[in-house]
């Protein structure tokens, strides 16, 4: 169900582990990067791939926060809003791009461009505060600075 | 077994084997010690931390459900501090529990309840609101209310440990975690869009839910639990005869429980023992004695049809007694084939009788060279030879007890079949896929030289290798069980009976036949030979009359027994439902079902268990055995009849060896009672050889192997005579409308 | 300056992340060192250099790896923590961002020291930039031979694979991280046993943090005295501290241990911010109890010193607060954090947290009450100490002491009571 590069990737991922169970994980990622969200189709490939039932692999999939079941835009805005980056704004960043946005948190932009999501402390508390576009950090943020980084966005 | 260590439990001494549960010990010993993820046999959780104890010299609570006994432990149980834990703990769960008892099933019944009763107050006011969650409705049988649920994880537990089936999960995480199947939650899949519960219903999750967050959906609000009466019984669906609990409101069925049973599968059941007896209180149960007319029945009374009956008997039985036959069915309690073959051997004097049913156990037990093992001691078994059969599908009680061997301490299954049964992918450690009916070719290679293998193997189309690895565990283990499955038949099931008096006297080597119906063993014992099919070609010939008990062979075996019934001058047929058989009698005479009357049935491990009334039979239902009393009396032969089901087992007991010293008493007291069977000789292994040789050369050796698995539900969601009636098997596996009226009308 | 350059010797480093780099400095000569000696005596060696694991419990490094049953004829597995997760803490990111090879050597190091084969770098999916540094850096580890086959000609074999997460905290928790690496949901295990007896896939395994093997190779190369010597007694060596909050200059710092906190605020953080009063600190990040400025200036970092006032070391999160924050706010904050986190195994951190934090929700609303403040301390005392895993206490912690220290913050969000039914006893 993926491009053979896919294909070889998650062979090769299975590859790597003494028990194919535990490429669990990495597969969803693989799956998810592939096709924006976790399909149904994708759960029933993984499971197949590594002797699971689909249950095994659902369970999994709900567990971890950063495994999406629904599409998530092209631009997942992940502000953290944890101890580090709240003492240093994160609050009003989050206030900023709901405004900036017009939507609430967990939702996604009319045009799919955006989704805004709280997430918890990213490990920028040094450079506080700070969100993640997809995989990308942005740190020691201001409303200012989020506002050229969205418009720099291809 | 082990070394026992010394312990203190609340100021006393106690001892233990060591590494047994704490909780466990405590159990066994009266000190109660409240749980709710703690469940025997089940891996350990310590999840709802309940079963907090204080033990000296560890700085933390321990939940006593993991920590297993050790020399010198001092434990406490009761201190102050445990009780406001505990209470901690409970009012945690009700916090967001909606305390709906009085609309709950489980009120009455429910584990939550009782220990909130027990510790009293708790301080459950949070004055916030509660999480509510939408109920689901996860199959045709279970619903799930998350609300209710304490997070045990017991039923996730039941079913991939116990079952096997792996179909419930933990869906999401922390406050937000739900039980449940593949798809829950899922927003565009949504559970109203189709059940998506993918797995064998046997609502063994639902049994051993605490509480009322796991629901039968066919016995939803139908009764309090105080407000039923409730009969252990042994089911009527399978060879393995689980005891259920028979829940009965009024005279109307209201459900089959297993909670905190003792018999000999526990709280275990299948779909079919579940959720397959509402049938007794179908509407379409025939209630009156019918006689046709032409085209049509018209009902009649007992004495009208009785007599109607007895006169065609009589009439054709004069010219030639053999003319007459008599066939009962797998199905019937031992007290009913009792009656039915004195009945054909003192009032007919014909020796055409026997039953419809399509095994050789009679063969079985005439060459049988070792005991039967209980389910009980398929448990304990260290290596398990499987030959034939699909337990998962059809004797679920047994798969379950060897998927118990394997999961609990690894036993060496060893499975032949033709077909890819689940238990031959999942659990055995060798699997022999052979051909389409060639299992003579492997039991020869158990009897033959070594230097037959290759031959055999080939007709078998297995693997040498593989074919030599079973012989050398067969021939080599120590303790071994045999487990033999319905299809295995003739010479070869013989030579399986034979086998263990062929690996010698000093092995500890025991059988499990799987036998197909609750009473197939029991039925033979009575003299019920499984020789229908044979009497089946003579009708119309030398057979003109036949009395026909219990069996719907038109549905069974199709239109060849059809076709040979047309031919009959005359046919009386007992039964539940107006079957496709029944329809082509001269007479229908409504009996009771099992649940309707006294009894004993012989399962498949040859132990004789009570069949128990539970409620009032419908209409002028009786018992199988009572009909042919009455239509003895009516042709005034005397075959010792007895008025009473206890008077006729004593009878039973009297007449057969395997059954002396049994009573109803006995059974009561041990729930299941197990024959003495006396064991054959062994035979010379070369007449065995050639007795194989010959069953050998049957085998069709173009036959191709068949390499689809065997698909879940195949044999348990089969419906049959009498799960047609149970309205939840047949919303949920049944034919669609359409296809009924079809079959009605065909 | 107070700053130790062990860890972090090559940070300002051009390329820092290259095999040439760290070789030019002497990388890898303790693996070389390491593997001519026995594997008692490199794990002799990193007890006697009071190294205590840095991923927050504090553990001697060379006790854990010393209960590993090297006899037993199993694989043996040794497991870096990069899942870094706790709250105000971020230094294990810059160690594998700038100085991949310091870890993979220090993973050599102790793999053979426990006669592991294979190896795990359990990272955070949210590092998702760093495996790929991480798996560069570990085929030039091959390249060079310090990983693969028979490494440096001694017959030992060894391998690393990173393997993501995806978000949850609790698989920080070392049992819970290995049900993650073993393809499962995060829920930490039962213990006894330990992962050291059974761990990854029911194997002997050891859990470290990225820090705490990252030290190893500084052990082996200058000897455990040298190290030992670095800080106190009992707590040996040198540390990161990830600097956050109110000060003019956040950021991660290594300090020798017993390393005065005022000073890591003053003189590496260059001051609170804009001048302001110092109002609360949490010094471990966020699990461990919240302090005052009082009990901050008294602070050494080290494990015993802080012990002593009444807070722990953890992971190194120092977390300053100036006198403008409300403890309500931040403590909300946390519990917040610590139900979204909980993993929903057990009653009272599943329950519990989603109570307290309806209750901090209450609060906020302004509808809270002086008895919910007991409610708050009641739902605490039911969770800690009964929870089955830390998470549950850690999410009390803060909220005690934050209630013990600063209450007036609290009780300036409640309204004045009213009068309500009491339930019958
Ligand atoms: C809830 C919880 C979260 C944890 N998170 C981490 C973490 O993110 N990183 C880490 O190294 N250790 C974490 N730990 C500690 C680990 O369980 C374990 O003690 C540590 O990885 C051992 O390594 P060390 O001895 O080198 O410190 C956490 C523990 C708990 C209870
Ligand atoms: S305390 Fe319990 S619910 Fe919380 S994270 Fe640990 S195991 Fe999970
Ligand atoms: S029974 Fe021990 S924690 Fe549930």
């Amino acid at each position: 169900m993926f491009s053979p590069e896919i294909e070889k990737k998650i062979d090769n991922t299975i590859e790597k582990y003494p028990h194919k169970r535990s490429a669990l994980l990495p597969l969803i990622h693989i799956a998810q990067n592939e096709q924006g969200h976790i399909t149904e189709e994708a759960i029933a490939y993984i499971a197949e791939r590594l002797d699971l039932v689909p249950v095994e692999v659902y369970e999994v999939a709900t567990f971890y926060s950063m495994y999406f079941l629904d599409p998530i835009g092209k631009y997942n805005l992940q502000v953290c809003r944890t101890i580090s980056c709240m003492l240093c704004g994160a609050y009003d960043l989050i206030e900023h791009l709901q405004n900036k946005l017009n939507i609430k948190i967990g939702q996604v932009t009319s045009d799919g461009r955006f989704r805004l999501t709280e997430v918890e402390c990213l490990g920028s508390c040094s450079t506080a505060p700070a969100m993640q576009i997809n995989f990308d950090y942005h740190e020691n943020l201001t409303p200012e600075k989020v506002d050229q980084i969205l418009a720099k966005l291809p | 077994m082990g070394d026992i260590v010394n312990l203190k439990i609340n100021g006393k001494d106690y001892q233990a084997p060591k590494g047994k549960l704490l909780i466990e010990v405590c159990l066994e010993n009266g000190i109660h010690v409240p749980n709710f993820c703690y469940y025997p046999d089940l891996t350990p959780q310590a999840a709802c931390r309940m079963c907090l104890v204080r033990i000296e010299k560890m700085h933390k609570l321990a939940t006593s459900c993991t920590v297993e006994v050790g020399e010198g432990m001092v434990v406490h149980t009761e201190t102050e501090e445990l009780l406001e834990a505990r209470k901690g703990m409970l009012d945690f769960i009700l916090g967001n529990h909606p305390l709906d008892c009085p609309v709950c099933d489980k009120g009455g019944q429910c584990e939550l309840q009782d220990m909130v009763f027990e510790h009293g107050t708790v301080y459950a006011h949070y004055n916030v609101k509660k999480q509510a969650t939408p109920e689901w409705r996860l199959s045709p049988f279970i619903a799930y209310d998350p609300q209710r649920c304490v997070r045990c994880y017991r039923c996730i537990r039941e079913c991939t440990e116990v079952m096997d089936v792996n179909a419930l999960g933990k869906i999401f995480r922390g406050t937000h975690e739900v039980i449940g199947p593949y798809g829950l939650g899922m927003d565009k899949r949504g559970m109203d869009k189709g059940y998506s519960l993918d797995c064998e219903q046997c609502g063994n999750c639902v049994e051993i839910c605490p509480v009322g967050a796991l629901l039968s959906v066919d016995s939803r609000f139908r009764s309090r639990p105080w407000d039923m009466k409730e009969t252990v019984t042994t089911c009527t669906h399978c060879g393995d005869g689980c005891q259920i609990n028979l829940g009965v409101r009024g005279n109307d069925y209201v459900r089959v429980a297993s909670k905190d049973m003792k018999g000999i599968n526990g709280e275990f059941l299948c779909v079919k023992g579940r959720y397959g007896c509402s049938f007794i209180s179908s509407q379409e149960r025939i209630t009156k004695p019918m006689i046709r007319r032409g085209d049509k029945f018209e009902e009649v009374s007992w004495e009208e049809a009785l007599r109607f009956t007895a006169n065609k008997l009589k009439e054709i039985s004069a010219k030639n007694k053999d003319s007459v036959a008599i066939l009962g069915s797998p199905r019937l309690t031992n007290e009913s084939s009792f009656t039915l073959r004195r009945f054909a051997e003192k009032g007919l004097g014909t020796s055409n009788f026997g039953q419809v049913a399509d095994s050789d156990w009679d063969r079985f037990f005439a060459n049988l060279t070792a005991p039967i093992a209980t389910h009980n001691q398929v448990k304990k078994a260290k290596n398990i030879l499987m030959i034939g059969g699909d337990a998962t599908e059809n004797h679920p009680l047994s798969a379950m007890v060897i998927r118990y061997a394997v999961r609990k301490h690894n036993a060496n299954l060893m499975v032949v079949n033709s077909r890819r049964t689940k238990i031959a992918r999942r659990q055995a450690k060798l699997f022999l896929h052979i051909r389409p009916e060639s299992e003579a070719a492997i039991v020869a290679a158990i009897f033959e030289s070594e230097s037959e293998l290759a031959r055999l193997a080939d007709l078998a189309k297995v693997k040498v290798e593989q074919l030599q690895k079973l012989r050398e565990k067969v021939l080599g283990s120590e303790e071994l069980t045999i487990v033999v499955g319905p299809e295995v038949q003739g010479a070869t099931l013989e030579a399986v009976a034979q086998l263990a008096g062929f690996l010698n006297k000093e092995r500890a080597v025991n059988y499990l036949p799987l036998a197909k119906y609750n009473n197939s063993i029991g039925s033979v014992d009575m003299g019920l030979k499984p020789n229908g099919h044979n009497l089946m070609k003579a009708f119309g010939s030398q057979i003109q009359a036949l009395y026909l008990a219990g069996s719907n062979p038109v549905e069974q075996y199709g239109k060849d027994w059809e076709n040979a019934l047309r031919k009959l001058s005359f046919l009386a047929v007992a039964e539940l439902f107006m079957t496709q058989t029944a329809r082509l009698a001269d007479v229908v005479f409504p009996v009771n079902s099992f649940a309707e009357q006294d009894g004993t049935f012989t399962n498949n491990a040859t132990q004789v268990q009570r069949v128990q009334r539970a409620l009032e039979g419908a209409g002028q239902v009786r018992p199988d055995w009572m009909v042919i009393n009455a239509l003895a009396r009516e042709m005034r032969v005397d075959i010792g009849a007895k008025g009473s089901s206890v008077s006729i087992f004593r009878d039973v007991t009297a007449e057969l060896a395997s059954y002396n010293g049994i009573t109803y008493e006995r059974i009561k007291k041990e729930s299941a009672v197990q024959t003495t069977r006396a064991l054959a000789q062994t035979k010379d292994s070369s007449i065995i050889c050639k007795d194989l040789a010959a069953e050998c050369s049957k085998i069709n050796t173009s036959a191709e192997l068949n390499k689809t698995n065997v698909a879940q539900g195949e044999g348990l969601f089969r419906i049959g005579t009498m799960t047609r009636h149970s309205p939840v098997m047949q919303e949920a596996f049944g034919e669609s409308k359409e296809e009924k009226a079809e079959t009605v009308n065909a | 300056m107070a700053e130790l350059k062990v860890l972090t010797a090559r940070f300002g480093t051009p390329n820092s992340t290259h095999i040439d780099t760290y070789l030019r400095d002497g990388g890898y000569k303790a693996l070389e060192k390491a593997l001519k000696m026995t594997q008692d005596d490199v794990i002799n060696e990193v007890k006697k250099s009071a190294l205590r694991g840095r991923g927050g419990a504090g553990f001697s490094a060379g006790v854990k790896w010393s209960f590993v049953p090297r006899q037993l004829n199993k694989p043996k597995y040794l497991v870096c923590n990069a899942d870094e997760s706790e709250p105000g803490t971020c230094k294990d990111r810059p160690l594998m961002e700038l100085d991949p090879h310091q870890l993979i050597e220090g993973m050599a190091i102790g793999s053979y020291a426990l006669g592991a084969n294979l190896s795990f770098i359990y990272i955070r999916g949210e590092y998702w930039y760093l495996i790929d540094i991480l798996e560069k850096a570990i085929q030039q580890a091959k390249d060079r031979g310090y990983l693969g086959k028979n490494i440096l000609g001694s017959g030992f074999d060894h391998n690393i694979i990173v393997h993501p997460g995806a978000g949850a905290y609790i698989c920080g928790e070392e049992t819970a991280l290995l049900n993650s690496l073993e393809g499962k949901r995060g829920h930490p295990r039962i213990k006894p046993p330990f992962p050291a007896v059974v761990g990854l896939y029911g194997c002997p395994t050891v859990v470290n943090n990225v820090e705490t093997l990252a030290a190893v190779p500084h052990i082996i190369n200058k000897g455990a005295d040298w190290y030992r010597e670095l800080g106190t007694e009992k707590s040996g060596g040198s540390k990161m501290f990830s600097l956050s909050g109110h000060v003019n200059k956040p950021g991660n710092y290594e300090v020798r241990m017993g390393y005065p906190l005022m000073d890591l605020i003053n003189i590496e953080g260059a001051g609170m911010r804009g001048g302001k009063k110092l109002k609360a600190v949490i010094v471990g990040g966020s699990s461990v109890p919240i302090i005052n400025a009082e009990a901050a200036a008294k602070c050494n970092l080290d494990y015993e010193s802080c012990q002593s006032v009444g807070t722990m070391l953890g992971s190194g999160g120092v977390i300053v607060m100036d006198e403008t924050v409300d403890i309500f706010e931040t403590t909300f904050n946390l519990i917040r954090f610590y139900n979204h986190e909980s993993c929903g195994w057990c009653t009272p951190c599943r329950e519990g947290t989603d109570w307290l934090l309806k209750i901090f929700k209450k609060i906020k609303a302004g509808m809270g009450e002086e008895s919910d403040l007991d409610l708050i301390l009641k739902l605490c005392v039911n969770i800690e100490g009964r929870s089955h895993c830390p998470l549950g206490e850690a999410a009390v912690w803060p909220i005690t002491s934050a209630l013990k220290h600063f209450s007036d913050d609290f009780k300036k969000h409640l309204r004045k009571s009213l009068p309500v039914l009491t339930m019958a006893k």
